[in-house]
């Protein structure tokens, strides 16, 4: 019996993953397109950068997401024996600290500006003749950055509930919100347009409120997944069914007398031991490794949970489920 | 509740951006410069002395190139001119105090930067400090060790040991001399290539107010003209000023 076997992946997730991958590659020629385009309509003004600095962190959760489906697939070996699919907790959790460490930032640049009553001034350019006021090249430009996002935020919601990637999730979230930092930033120019020149450190001000909480509950949620909490839903909303699950078909099994289960959530999967006490006193080793195999059967995520049959279930420490 | 959120936005930013194209006074001022200065006829002009930018004489009204420059745009305006002299810093100040609507006297663009309270228009002139030589003379591409005449009020001779030349008072009788590109064609001289510093010019504006923003700068996209000749004009007028003291 091998109480660790590197994941095996069935083909309709191996597919998933790969289309997710594909998804992230053309999404990231459209954020860099973004970014240039924003980078060359930045002036003065301060939601603008915000909105800016908001959209080059969206590289750091499809990088996080693309590094961790190829370190993933690393079969184990002599140093990581258990494999590595725990570097997905990992992504999820860099890429929420960062968020978060930029929120914080950008929250303290745009409070400094309202507090030091920085009036922004824009400017204008020639264009075809004219002087063309530079805040609607602005707008232009953020108008160009609020499609994209919503759209690829929609498509990768449903690979991510499929393949339970939270990084996916929080990248698709932040897609879906990034929407209302540009219409935020726009409402911000079109504020200093008439007048208003705290319109813009407040719309930044709004953005940075925004990226400061997703940055700090994804950071949570990461730190709590590294801490063993019990699986969760990959939006985190609901207690992951598949333990009791796992509980209930052990249970089930009519030489069982007891059991406790100690399952966890890594990366994409679950995994954890699940303590039994034997209805006889003892159980066949053949008769624990078919209902092993049962219990991995359940679903493609429980993969890396053993069964152990213990003579005394005082002993084990794991609450009850 | 966010979708909510997510469709008032929208619908207030849609009107927004309809009445900002029906609005012919889009952007506006925050604190209505502009809008004061049309209505009182009169735009008030920090004026510091840097021949010949701006030439501030004892009585009368300042000279200079872009003395010039501002009254062509009060007339633009259809107003007059309310000139106030001032030292650098001290303008850029008043600019920041809301006391004047404009200050000139050949800002650059790093100066005003530098300034938290003011902002500047789009570099309407850039100008550079050069290493000229006399017609004939054979133009180097570096200055080891080569004596550079520098002219007198010019603050310079740093630049030009710093590219390795030797800087000595401008006699007349040096090959190379530094001196700004476009006092050189007066001066019968031709620049060698080196760059000794180069300046972006700029006016200098109160900061935030875009409606009087985008009016200077489009006054300055139209009328700025050929500012190498002001600039030489008004240095040859000026002439004795600029003379060693």
């Amino acid at each position: 019996m091998s109480p660790h076997r590197p994941p095996r992946l069935p083909e309709a997730q191996r597919r998933g993953i790969a289309r997710a991958r594909r998804l992230q590659w053309i999404w990231l020629v459209f954020l860099a397109s973004i970014v240039t385009v924003i980078y060359l309509a930045l002036g003065n003004s301060q939601a603008m950068k915000t909105a800016w600095v908001e959209d080059m962190l969206s590289f750091v959760p499809p990088i996080a997401f693309l590094t961790a489906t190829w370190i993933e697939d690393w079969p184990p070996d002599r140093r990581f024996p258990i494999g590595y699919i725990r570097v997905t907790s990992i992504a999820h959790l860099v890429s929420a600290v960062a968020l978060a460490c930029v929120g914080l930032f950008l929250v303290y640049d745009g409070a400094a500006a309202l507090i030091r009553t920085e009036h922004p001034t824009i400017g204008s350019v020639e264009l075809f003749g004219t002087s063309v006021w530079m805040g609607w090249l602005m707008i232009a430009a953020l108008a160009y950055s609020v499609v994209p996002p919503v759209v690829f935020g929609r498509l990768k919601m449903r690979p991510a509930r499929e393949l339970h990637d939270k990084v996916l999730w929080a990248d698709a979230l932040m897609n879906k919100a990034d929407w209302m930092t540009g219409v935020a930033a726009m409402a911000g120019i079109v504020g200093i347009g008439f007048g208003l020149w705290w319109a813009d450190a407040a719309a930044a001000l709004f953005i940075a409120v925004d990226v400061l909480r997703d940055g700090v509950r994804h950071t949570l949620a990461a730190v709590r997944d590294l801490m063993d909490e019990v699986p969760r839903s990959v939006d985190d909303r609901e207690v992951d069914p598949l333990p009791g699950r796992v509980r209930a078909a052990v249970a089930d099994l009519p030489w069982v007398a007891e059991s406790r289960v100690r399952l966890r959530e890594e990366g994409r999967f679950i995994t954890g031991t699940v303590y039994l006490k034997p209805r006889d006193g003892t159980v066949d080793p053949h008769r624990l490794a078919e209902a092993e195999s049962m219990v991995r059967g359940l679903h493609w995520r429980v993969d890396h949970v053993s069964l152990v049959a213990v003579p005394d279930l005082s002993d084990v420490r794991a609450a009850p489920v | 509740m966010f979708p909510v959120i997510l469709r008032t936005a929208a619908v207030l930013l849609a009107s927004l951006l309809l009445a900002g194209c029906q609005d012919a006074r889009f952007p506006r001022d925050p604190d209505g410069t502009l809008d004061r200065v049309l209505r009182t006829g009169v735009v008030r002009v920090a004026a510091v002395d840097n021949v010949p930018w701006v030439i501030v004489d004892d009585d009368g009204e300042p000279a200079g190139a872009e003395a010039e420059l501002v009254r062509a745009f009060a007339a633009d305006l259809g107003v007059r001119v309310d000139w106030l002299r001032a030292p650098a810093f001290e303008a850029l100040d008043a600019l920041e105090r809301r006391d004047v609507d404009l200050a000139v006297g050949g800002f650059t663009k790093a100066a005003v930067t530098m300034h938290k309270g003011a902002s500047h228009t789009f570099p309407y002139v850039k100008t550079s400090l050069v290493v000229a030589a006399a017609p004939g003379v054979e133009r180097p591409d570096g200055l080891d060790g080569r004596t550079v005449a520098v002219g007198p009020q010019l603050m310079a001779a740093g630049l030009v040991e710093a590219e390795g030349g030797r800087p000595v008072a401008d006699t007349g009788a040096v090959p190379l001399v530094a001196l700004p590109d476009w006092r050189a064609p007066a001066r019968g001289l031709v620049p060698t290539g080196i760059v000794l510093r180069r300046d972006q010019h700029v006016l200098a504006l109160p900061q935030g107010e875009n409606a009087w923003m985008l009016r200077v700068e489009d006054f300055l996209r139209r009328q700025a003209g050929d500012m190498g000749a002001r600039l030489r004009r008004h240095d040859a007028r000026s002439g004795p000023r600029s003379g060693p003291p």
